[in-house]
């Protein structure tokens, strides 16, 4: 059937209504995109090394938990002086001092001291005082843990009027949970 | 392929009756470009639910949060400002295209019956879109949104017998704040839009019932798809032509960056808000502050309407006569009936055109006024272009961070503007700033404090009237002209110099260019000029001098300064040669030890004066004078010193501490 006049019109048009819709839709949908995904251009924080008390608060082998704060953005505000989280110190015989973070390697949850074991409340994952996961053997069940404890970065700073009694500064920083590797959260 | 798939499907679903049942509508007389004004708007509408519902996800409403997440979808997020601008700018194509449509109903005698009940829901739709107009005005929470609203919601609080039970309710209380947002926020996403929908699935079920409204004699015969479809599109594209347009041409207020070159062309769309592009945002809303308010411009008429009735009659510019502009609406369809159709027709133009044409002529009266050179629309302007200027300074603040006590606080906490405003009250009584206030006589003068020009200068000739001429310390230019140094040498000059940029770096002990040549040169040029005779310095040995001037330790810095205002007659620095007030925070729970330590070293300041000292009295009612404590509250001082120091950087921290009250 050869095509009428009109026939090719109304095709045309068919054509140009399809093609107007697709160019509004690229026009608003790739920014929409972009802006959806806008979350990417968010790195976390760079930790930087904050003071979180001094060598002598510590007792040998008795951990101690302390905040550690700094500036903190939470997208459109900005808090100067927020607790970031929370760190568990430990002085080792011979004066070295660990630091680990309080949030479990399972899922996130926090990490308490026992007294003789470091264990998180929400599925039993447990550590030792040296902050080492636990084996399935030792522990007489499944230990959910994936790796150790989450080791921070440490320093210990002189203080020109205590030479004997150095502050403990820490680097604070997340880590991606449920991995038997401890990687960066970026 | 694509054919059995579409095959399937419908046998399943059966969608391709539903496609026909929208799309394949007879038009009698034809696809016309005058029809497309209802698909425009359906078209706009979409848009503002596309982009409402992104803006969602990052607005977020709360008094002190809401403005903070508006700034940074405009300015941080990628294509926030394209996104924000759109919706913007939709709301008003909504409100122009309403006009449109409305006037072409009336032209084409759709409003009469059998349509009288479309025309009806066709009403309701604008009094939905105009709602949206409203509350989507308050969200930014900005000033301009929080000003004009609160007059809306106080005309509703003027209406008799009900109104100011209405108005608690709408506000969410009895003065704005975090619920009247979240209310408002409801209202405009979760109440209107559905409410809308709604009534557009009616509008088009009664529009297919009846047909088009075809005109007298019309020939020819039409489809929806593709004739009139077509032209919706085209024209639907249009429109969205110029809202883009709008927004890219908007007149948002840029905002300065470091380091903008070198991003690539993506980056520098997607962050085209930060240049100015997109929607207007005012400066965050704060009561404290005022501001010359007008509503947008599509309800400037009810504005200007209301200068009109004054006082008690007010009402009348309020509701009696928008109440009466509906109703007349309301009713106009029912004027179609029998005999009356022919009047009822030309009764609908007249009016629609009518209302348009007071609208258009109170907007421009509303307009020409604020434009006119009376002293009313000069005060006006100014007030708007102060506005304008701390809209500017907000915006560039927040790009540090909002504090979280809200986004009015960064103009409350911006040194270059509240901490001017606080050297003006607290300190530019005695003191001058050099360009900024000039009537000080009684202290130097503080421009460019702590930098190496400003110390030389000083060191040069102390009894300039910038430095200690204005005072009653004498004792430096003294000492200059016994050593000869008022006239210096080459030589002498060059170790003055190498003191002043040593001072300019507020040398400590524990500074990071301690190692330097300059910081070397510095301090040996300070021994060598005799400085420490009198200065003491944490890292220099004192000299033999018993004259006891201030401790240069950090010279210019915060804490120097901060010692310099709270405890001016502190033994590092004036003592007992002090004038100038203890400035202190008397408001705080700290008030009184503070008040008991002013009083202690009043009293040791007056025991140091000698017993034979014949200025004795002079001296006592000096001491008496400079130690009566002067409230300035913490957070003030530190605005000051950061303006002092140009370090514009906002002072972060609450108000004084306190409490609920106690029960």
């Amino acid at each position: 059937m050869q095509p009428t006049p009109e026939h090719s019109r109304r095709t045309w048009m068919k054509w140009a209504t399809h093609a107007l819709g697709g160019l509004w839709a690229m026009i608003v949908g790739i920014p929409a995109v972009g802006y959806l995904l806008d979350p990417r251009n968010r790195p976390a924080a760079a930790g930087v090394f904050k003071r979180v008390g001094r060598l002598s608060d510590l007792a040998e082998n008795v951990p101690q938990s302390v905040v550690l704060r700094d500036i903190r953005r939470d997208a459109w505000t900005l808090h100067p002086n927020d607790v970031l989280g929370r760190v568990w110190l430990v002085r080792r015989p011979g004066g070295k001092v660990e630091a680990f973070t309080t949030i479990c390697p399972h899922l996130g949850g926090s990490i308490n001291f026992d007294g003789k074991q470091f264990v998180c409340p929400l599925h039993g994952a447990t550590f030792n005082l040296a902050c080492k996961r636990v084996s399935e053997t030792e522990l007489g069940k499944p230990n959910p843990a994936p790796r150790d404890m989450d080791s921070l970065e440490i320093q210990l700073v002189a203080d020109p009027g205590q030479d004997d009694d150095p502050f403990i500064e820490v680097k604070y920083e997340n880590f991606v949970q449920g991995h038997a590797d401890k990687v960066k959260k970026a | 392929m694509l054919d059995n798939l579409k095959n399937w499907l419908d046998h399943r679903t059966g969608y391709r009756k539903i496609v026909e049942l929208l799309l394949i509508e007879h038009i009698p007389g034809g696809a016309k470009w005058r029809y497309v004004w209802g698909s425009c708007l359906a078209f706009v509408f979409s848009v503002q639910l596309i982009t409402g519902l992104l803006l969602m996800t990052a607005y977020s409403p709360g008094d002190s949060t809401a403005w903070a997440s508006v700034y940074y979808i405009q300015y941080e997020m990628d294509f926030g400002w394209l996104i924000r601008g759109l919706h913007h700018f939709g709301s008003q194509t909504m409100v122009v295209l309403l006009g449109c449509h409305m006037l072409q109903i009336v032209i084409a005698g759709a409003h009469l019956p059998p349509r009288e009940v479309n025309w009806w829901l066709g009403l309701g739709l604008m009094g939905a879109v105009l709602g949206l107009s409203l509350t989507g005005y308050l969200l930014p929470w900005d000033q301009k949104g929080y000003w004009a609203t609160q007059v809306a919601t106080n005309i509703a609080g003027n209406l008799p017998v009900l109104g100011p039970w209405m108005q608690k309710i709408i506000v969410g209380g009895p003065v704005y704040g975090h619920h009247t947002l979240t209310r408002f926020f409801a209202l405009h996403v979760a109440i209107l839009p559905p409410l809308i929908v709604v009534l557009i699935i009616a509008h088009l079920a009664v529009f297919r019932r009846h047909g088009v409204t075809a005109p007298a004699g019309a020939e020819g015969e039409g489809w929806f798809w593709p004739d009139q479809a077509f032209r919706d599109m085209l024209a639907s594209l249009i429109v969205f032509g110029v809202m883009l347009g709008l927004v890219i041409f908007g007149h948002g207020h840029s905002i300065e960056r470091p380091a903008r070159e070198g991003l690539s062309l993506w980056s520098n769309i997607a962050h085209a808000g930060q240049r100015g592009l997109g929607a207007n945002l005012d400066a965050p809303a704060d009561p404290s502050e005022p501001y010359p308010a007008r509503p947008e411009w599509y309800f400037l008429f009810l504005f200007q309407l209301l200068k009109y009735f004054e006082g008690e009659k007010e009402i009348i510019g309020t509701v009696v006569i928008p109440g009466l502009a509906g109703l007349v609406l309301f009713v106009v369809p029912l004027l179609g009936y029998g005999r009356m159709r022919k009047f009822g027709y030309w009764f609908g133009i007249v009016l629609i055109v009518g209302l348009l044409t007071s609208v258009a002529t109170l907007t421009y009266l509303a307009l020409a006024s604020d434009a006119a050179d009376t002293p009313e629309a000069k005060l006006l302007q100014g007030e708007k272009s102060k506005a304008h200027e701390r809209a500017a300074r907000a915006i560039q603040l927040a790009g540090d961070g909002v504090p979280a006590e809200g986004a009015h606080m960064l103009l409350r906490r911006d040194p270059m503007s509240r901490g001017r405003q606080l050297f003006n009250d607290n300190c530019a009584g005695c003191h001058r700033l050099k360009n900024h206030f000039e009537n000080g006589e009684k202290a130097s003068d503080l421009s460019q404090y702590g930098s190496e020009e400003r110390t030389r200068r000083l060191i040069m000739n102390p009894g300039h009237e910038d430095f200690f001429g204005r005072t009653e310390l004498k004792r430096m230019a003294e000492w200059a002209e016994e050593e000869g140094l008022d006239e210096p040498d080459d030589e002498t000059k060059k170790l003055m110099g190498s003191v002043a940029r040593w001072l300019a770096g507020h040398p400590r002990k524990t500074s990071k260019n301690r190692a330097s040549d300059d910081y070397k040169n510095g301090l040996a040029a300070f021994s060598e000029l005799g400085c420490n005779d009198c200065h003491a310095h944490e890292d220099v040995e004192p000299g033999t001098g018993i004259f006891r001037a201030p401790d240069l330790t950090g010279y210019g810095d915060e804490e120097y300064l901060r010692l310099m205002i709270m405890a001016p007659d502190h033994p590092a620095r004036y003592g007992v040669r002090n004038a100038m007030p203890v400035l202190r925070d008397l408001e705080g729970p700290t008030r009184g030890v503070t008040q008991q330590e002013i009083a202690r070293n009043r009293e040791a300041l007056l025991a140091q004066i000698a017993a034979d000292d014949p200025r004795a009295d002079q001296r006592r009612k000096r001491i008496m004078d400079a130690t009566q404590p002067v409230h300035l509250s913490d957070v003030d001082r530190e605005l000051i010193i950061r303006f002092l120091l140009g370090d514009s950087r906002v002072v972060f921290g609450g108000d004084p501490i306190t409490g609920p009250p106690p029960k």
